[in-house]
């Protein structure tokens, strides 16, 4: 699937009018060919930077009203490509999404990401009043559906969407505790609810290809609670299930420290993984395979939000320096980063990535 | 068969645990005995283990189900014989923040180590803290934040405490990813610890130190 060279690119491009083809440069993920290529020009390196939370300073918007309109979203990462000018373009990141959708009530504060505040299984029974929810209609999909239709209907840059995976959805559905006790204590139970929780990340993701998404990044960071033998049992499976019925590239990302798991993602067939701060990058390079982008880590808090300009761009060069030998190695945050990073840190991390790009 | 009780907690064998315990009742061990060389250095076991990655949080909550099973079976025996908790503390994760795990897992093992715990649960306000710690006498109040955005909500309730003048009664211990030792000082609590472990020494030392 990576075997591409330049040539087969330039080849592609090449077929494109000229309009298309300065726009589309990144569109060969659409084509399902991956994202390496473009870590691959010339060994240079490209930063993913999950830019849509703290953009809605741009707007002057708040982080609800991103999350509940698709036209504000959409607005929002329009004033983020302008500003920031990246090689892509994601929509923000909301973990509650899926569980609202099948039925779970939200909270919503004003300036922050919504979270699950009630559990709806409780007993493999009620699992059979449960339908996959229609992702055109059911609670705030069809807010996503409409971002990712408008970005890529205007935008002509690779957009990237995506969502949870079903460990951390059972965790939302039936509670956490419950959910990692149950490995345990009711292993059949969490299986059937895992089985639901994979077709409604199934159905929603292929509604994000249909209205335009290049590529999706799911969210596992309820996994990391995990064993190593445990997240194969339970968290693997289902993703890899889920992993083989996108027609996408897919990114896989895990919170919190995932570092005793990197043997066991190494196997799933993903396209590229997104690792948060505590992982020694470069010791996850080593275990994960050189045909899968490696993503990360800049501290989001500690780094990101905290320092000034220049701490975040010596942690962004120290961060490329260490990572030289990697080709597959795209420079990132370890998690999203906050409603109220400051505009010129993002601008540091950008302007170290193009810097040492073209360092001779 | 003390052996055999600590075995079936850091197993996590909830069944086993309760029948050594009512066992070991029945054969007159003293309940405090039980307790103190049983449940306790147990739960310590699983922590270390935790913190050298051997466990994770299943096994911990596992093991922690087990400590309770032989825990409700010694307590009422304990309270008819006067034996004091070591403390009592009020716990919770601040307002707008739901991760509980952590903070579940310390309440399993402070409880284990012989603290009585009151679990506020998550997404704690403010008000709440501050009348948990008034109507219980509380000596310790533990607080958990994983949020960056939401860890400020402590230094709320600090502030509360010490207007309506039950600051000095009370010791603050806080806790989860947000939180470091310097944050700990800047709200002026009195202890941060990193892992369960950790939080049932301070927690010793906090009541302690009264
Ligand atoms: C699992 C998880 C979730 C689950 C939570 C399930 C649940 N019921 O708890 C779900 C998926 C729901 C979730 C949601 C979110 N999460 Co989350 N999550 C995690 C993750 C991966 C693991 C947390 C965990 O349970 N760890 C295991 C336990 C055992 O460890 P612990 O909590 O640290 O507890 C130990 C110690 O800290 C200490 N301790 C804990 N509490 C206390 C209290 C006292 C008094 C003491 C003394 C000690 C103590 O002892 C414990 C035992 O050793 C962390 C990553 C991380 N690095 O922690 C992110 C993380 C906490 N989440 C994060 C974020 C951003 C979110 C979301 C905002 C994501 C989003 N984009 O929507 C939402 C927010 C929801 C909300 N309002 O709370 C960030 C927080 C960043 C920050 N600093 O602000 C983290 C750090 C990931 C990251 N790097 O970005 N999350």
């Amino acid at each position: 699937m990576f075997n591409i060279t330049p040539a087969d690119l330039n080849a592609y491009l090449g077929s494109l009018p000229v309009s298309r083809r300065i726009v589309r440069r990144v569109k060969p993920l659409a084509l399902g060919l991956g994202p390496l290529w473009l870590l691959r020009r010339a060994g240079r390196r490209t930063a993913g930077l999950p830019l849509g939370t703290a953009a809605t300073q741009l707007t002057g918007t708040s982080v609800r009203d991103n999350l509940t309109s698709g036209s504000t979203q959409f607005q929002t990462l329009m004033a983020a490509v302008r500003r920031f000018r990246p090689d892509g373009i994601g929509i923000i990141s909301d973990l509650s999404i899926e569980a609202q959708a099948c039925g779970c009530e939200v909270k919503f504060p004003e300036n922050g990401l919504p979270y699950v505040s009630s559990k709806l299984i409780e007993n493999p029974e009620d699992l059979e009043k449960f339908r996959v929810p229609d992702p055109y209609r059911a609670g705030r999909m069809p807010v996503v559906l409409k971002t990712v239709r408008l970005l890529s209907q205007k935008l002509g840059l690779a957009v990237g969407s995506g969502g949870i995976g079903p460990f951390t959805l059972a965790g939302e559905l039936i509670g956490t505790e419950r959910a990692a006790l149950a490995v345990y204590t009711e292993p059949d139970f969490l299986h059937a609810v895992l089985r639901y929780a994979t077709e409604v990340v199934i159905s929603y993701q292929l509604a994000q290809i249909a209205s335009g998404s290049d590529t999706v990044i799911i969210g596992e960071p309820t996994g990391s609670i995990l064993s190593p033998r445990h997240f194969r049992e339970f968290a693997a499976g289902y993703l890899t299930r889920i992993i083989k019925k996108l027609p996408v590239p897919v990114t896989l990302h895990i919170c919190g420290d995932c570092a005793h798991l990197l043997d066991e993602i190494a196997l799933l067939p993903i396209a590229s993984l997104s690792v948060d701060a505590p992982v020694n990058l470069a010791e996850a390079a080593r275990k994960i395979p050189a045909n899968v982008i490696l993503s990360g880590n800049l501290d989001p808090i500690t780094v990101v939000r905290e320092l000034d300009p220049r701490g975040v761009r010596e942690a962004t060069l120290k961060l490329l320096t260490e990572m030289d030998p990697y080709p597959n190695f795209l420079l990132s945050t370890g998690c999203d980063i906050t409603p109220d990073t400051p505009m010129e840190n993002i601008q540091a991390i950008l302007d170290a990535v193009r810097e040492y790009r073209y360092k001779p | 068969m003390l052996e055999e009780l600590r075995n079936a907690v850091i197993s996590g064998a909830d069944k086993k645990a309760e029948e050594f315990v009512r066992q070991a009742l029945a054969e007159g061990k003293e309940p405090i005995f039980l307790m103190n060389e049983g449940l306790i250095p147990a739960m310590e076991e699983v922590g270390e283990r935790f913190n050298h990655k051997e466990y994770f949080v299943p096994e911990v909550l596992l093991s922690a189900r087990a400590m309770k099973a032989g825990l409700a079976l010694l307590r009422p025996l304990l309270t008819e014989q006067k034996f004091q908790p070591v403390g009592l503390v009020v716990l919770g994760t601040v307002q707008g923040d739901l991760h509980d795990i952590g903070k579940n897992i310390v309440g399993m093992v402070l409880e284990g180590a012989g603290f009585q715990v009151q679990d506020l649960g998550a997404d704690v306000p403010p008000d709440k803290f501050v009348n948990a710690v008034k109507e219980s006498g509380a000596q310790i109040l533990g607080m958990s934040a994983l949020l960056t955005t939401t860890r400020t909500v402590m230094a709320t309730v600090v502030k509360k405490l010490k207007e309506q003048g039950i600051r000095p009664g009370v010791r603050i211990m806080v806790g989860g990813a947000a939180v470091s030792d310097d944050y700990a000082r800047k709200i002026e609590a009195d202890a941060f610890a990193k892992d369960a472990l950790e939080a049932v020494a301070k927690a010793r030392e906090l009541t302690v130190r009264r």
